[in-house]
This record gives C-alpha cells, structure tokens and sequence, in this order.
C-alpha cells in the first residue's frame, strides 16, 4: 500500500512541477473553472487570515540589541523574503520598509503588497528588478501611518515568523 | 542521541532530544561562525558548537563560549517549540509563547489498534507550496494524474461539495454504486460495486486531511451509519 501511494505522490509531484514553471513564465492567462471554487475559497481565506495580518505581526528574528536599535533610530530595514517564510518588519512611522521577494514568493502576487500595505500602513511599493538576478524583485516604500502596537513590547522587538 | 537536521519554511532546524527527554528545535547554525549546530555533540542539556565549543541550552541561550567569562548578549541561537504527535514532530514557527500542541489536528482512529499505520517517506516539490494544496482539495485531478491506481468514471464528473471550517477548507463527494477505482479494489472486503466518499479537507496554512471510505454499493451517502464492511483509510499530508 505505501508503494502505491509513494508512487500516486510522484505522479502529483511530476504534474506540480510542470504547473509550477508553467505559471510561473505564462505568457497569458490562466483560467479558473468552477471545480476550483475549494482551493479559491482556502487561498483567498488563508491570505486573509495569515498575509493580511503579517505587518501587525513582529516577525524578523533579530538579537534584541538589533531590534532595539531599530526602533530607537528608525534605521532602513532590509527584508529578505523566501518562499514560504515571510519576513516582514513592523516599524514606526516614516521607516522604509525594503523587501525582496523571490519570483515564486505568492506574496509576490498578494494583495498585501498592493493593497493590504497601502490601506493599513500607508505604504506603496516601487517595485523594480534587477537584471542580474531576473528571479528576484524588490520593493520598497515608506510606512505612513502607525502600526497597531498594542500587543507589541517595543522593549524586545525580537521577532518571530508568522506562520 | 544525535542531532536531526530538518529544514522547514527555508530555514534549518537542529532536532534533538535532551538527557532530560526534552525535544527541541534550535537554528542550526552557531551565531559566532554559522557552522551548523547539527555538526556539535549533545551534552547533558546542552548542545556544544563543533567549532569552538560555544554551548547552548534548550532556550537557545549561550551558556559558555570560549575565551570570556563574560557571555556577549547576542549569542544566542533561536529555539522553536517542538512536539511530537503521530510519529511526526511538530515546529511552532511562530511566537514561541502561543505554542500549544492542541491546535495540531486530530486524526480519529490514530493509535486504534484496529486500524493499521503506513507511513510514507518524504517527497519534496519544486513548486510553491499552495500547489501542492490546490491538488489536496481536487478529488477530480484523480481521474487524469492517477488513472492506473485511484481513478474511476465516477471520479471524472460527481458534482463537489465546498464546506468552508474554521480551520480550512473541505472539498468532498459521494459517489454511488460505481467499480472500485484498482488501488482500492486490493483491499476492500466486499465484492461488486462500491458507494465512496472522497473528503479532501486542508487546514490552514497547509495541512491536508484525506478521508477515503468505500462500503457496498447502496450502503453509503452522506446520511445514516455505515456498512459493517466498510473500508476507511485517513492521511495525512504536511
């Protein structure tokens, strides 16, 4: 049975790969067909529930010098982003926020980068590629407005992964 | 006891057990050079760095390193909580102080003596992980990815059900009287013609619940108990 199964998972495996570098360089399109509704309906729900909420979320590991440091100057923050594993920083007004995201990222097309960051923080991402890493694009802007600091210790802002 | 490297969410992982039986996830990487934690030696409740001996406790704090008596403030390494549940360990990967091992899902039956365990080996995807829960909520990609083993008529066309939780999504379907699909045929204790159920259900962010049962044609449905004959099977999918 586990034979079967192993190889029933490599059969999915082969058929996602394919997919993932088939939306990944589309030059058109996709489509959505109502056999989809369930996976729409968990994407949509889990970007509210887990994307949305990331910047209320401290969520760069940082020694706590660092963080402190942060906070007290307002200093530039850098983000690195890897697939799956958000990194995001919460600051003070007038920090920039800085983050580079791999291609494959899905935050790289979530609406937190185009509206949630916008309407919550007051921040508009640029974002630009830099054709010696064409996978890879960065965003930047500034946070306007005040982050909702109430469950938030400015004294360790060390900071953890969302999810 | 030996270290255990895993790397989850593009980051990596030192498991291990304590003397004091305590299992923890520390970073695996020493704050002073990098070099992998993994690649240190245990002692006592303490992992000791390969490189220069910079020692940790299960908090991931440094407790010695070498050369000082004085231990810098930021030496210390990030410590995840960690818990083990039907032989899988578990990574909080979020605030460490909103851990809590009840909000890993229950699996009925686990541990049931009457119910059998097959643990399968670790696949990894090159494809962004939703891919891979689009594909757990859509019983009818069965009918083309896994036409030799998990496919029938039925699985092409039978009308899907959305049940959204709190948790997750379920997508599921009964489908009456029809052949069991060959991977099933192997297994169920009934002859003819089967009714089955396919419950697809992913938790969030990404934990995939597969329910399969399979009782005599006419027996099954959404409504009433069960057929005696009934074969079920659960997996679990990470």
């Amino acid at each position: 049975m586990t034979e079967d199964v192993q190889h029933a998972f490599e059969e999915d495996r082969d058929v996602l790969n394919a997919v993932q570098i088939g939306m990944a360089n589309k030059s058109s399109p996709h489509i959505d067909l109502p056999i989809d509704s369930g996976q729409l309906r968990f994407r949509r729900h889990r970007n509210h529930k887990y994307v949305g909420a990331l910047w209320l979320n401290w969520t760069l590991r940082l020694s706590k010098n660092v963080a402190r440091h942060i906070w007290r100057r307002g200093a530039n923050i850098h983000v690195q982003t890897t697939s799956g594993f958000y990194t995001f920083i919460c600051t003070k007004p007038a920090v920039s926020i800085n983050v580079l995201i791999h291609e494959k990222d899905e935050i790289a097309d979530a609406p937190a980068l185009k509206t949630d960051f916008k309407r919550d923080l007051g921040v508009t991402f640029r974002r630009f590629i830099y054709p010696s890493s064409p996978r890879e694009m960065r965003c930047s802007g500034e946070i306007k407005k005040a982050p909702n600091t109430d469950n938030i210790d400015t004294n360790s802002v060390c900071a953890y992964p969302s999810f | 006891m030996t270290y255990n490297r895993s790397s989850f969410w593009a980051k990596r992982f030192a498991c291990s057990e304590t003397v004091s039986g305590e299992i923890t996830a520390l970073e695996d990487a020493c704050p002073h050079r990098k070099l992998p934690l993994s690649k240190g030696r245990i002692k006592g409740d303490t992992v000791e760095c390969g490189h220069l001996g910079l020692t940790f406790d299960c908090a991931g704090q440094c407790v010695w390193a070498p050369g000082t008596r004085r231990i810098p403030s930021n030496a210390s390494v990030c410590a995840n909580p960690l818990f083990e549940k039907y032989g899988l360990f578990w990574i909080w990967m979020g605030n460490p102080a909103l851990a809590d091992p009840n909000d890993i899902f229950e699996i009925k039956n686990y541990g049931d003596p009457a119910w059998g365990i097959n643990r399968g080996k670790a696949i990894e995807l090159d494809c962004d992980y939703l891919l891979m829960c689009d594909n757990l909520m859509d019983p009818t990609h069965v009918a083309w990815v896994h036409q030799s083993s998990f496919a029938t008529a039925a699985t092409k066309d039978t009308p899907l059900r959305v049940t959204k939780t709190d948790d997750g999504v379920i997508v599921h379907c009964w489908m009456m009287d029809h052949q069991p699909a060959p991977f099933y045929k192997k297994v169920v204790e009934f002859e003819g013609n089967c009714d089955r159920l396919q419950h697809y259900e992913v938790r969030y962010p990404s934990h995939a619940l597969i329910k399969a049962v399979f009782t005599p044609a006419c027996t099954g449905g959404p409504d009433g108990p069960l057929h005696e004959n009934t074969f079920s099977w659960t997996a679990i999918t990470l």
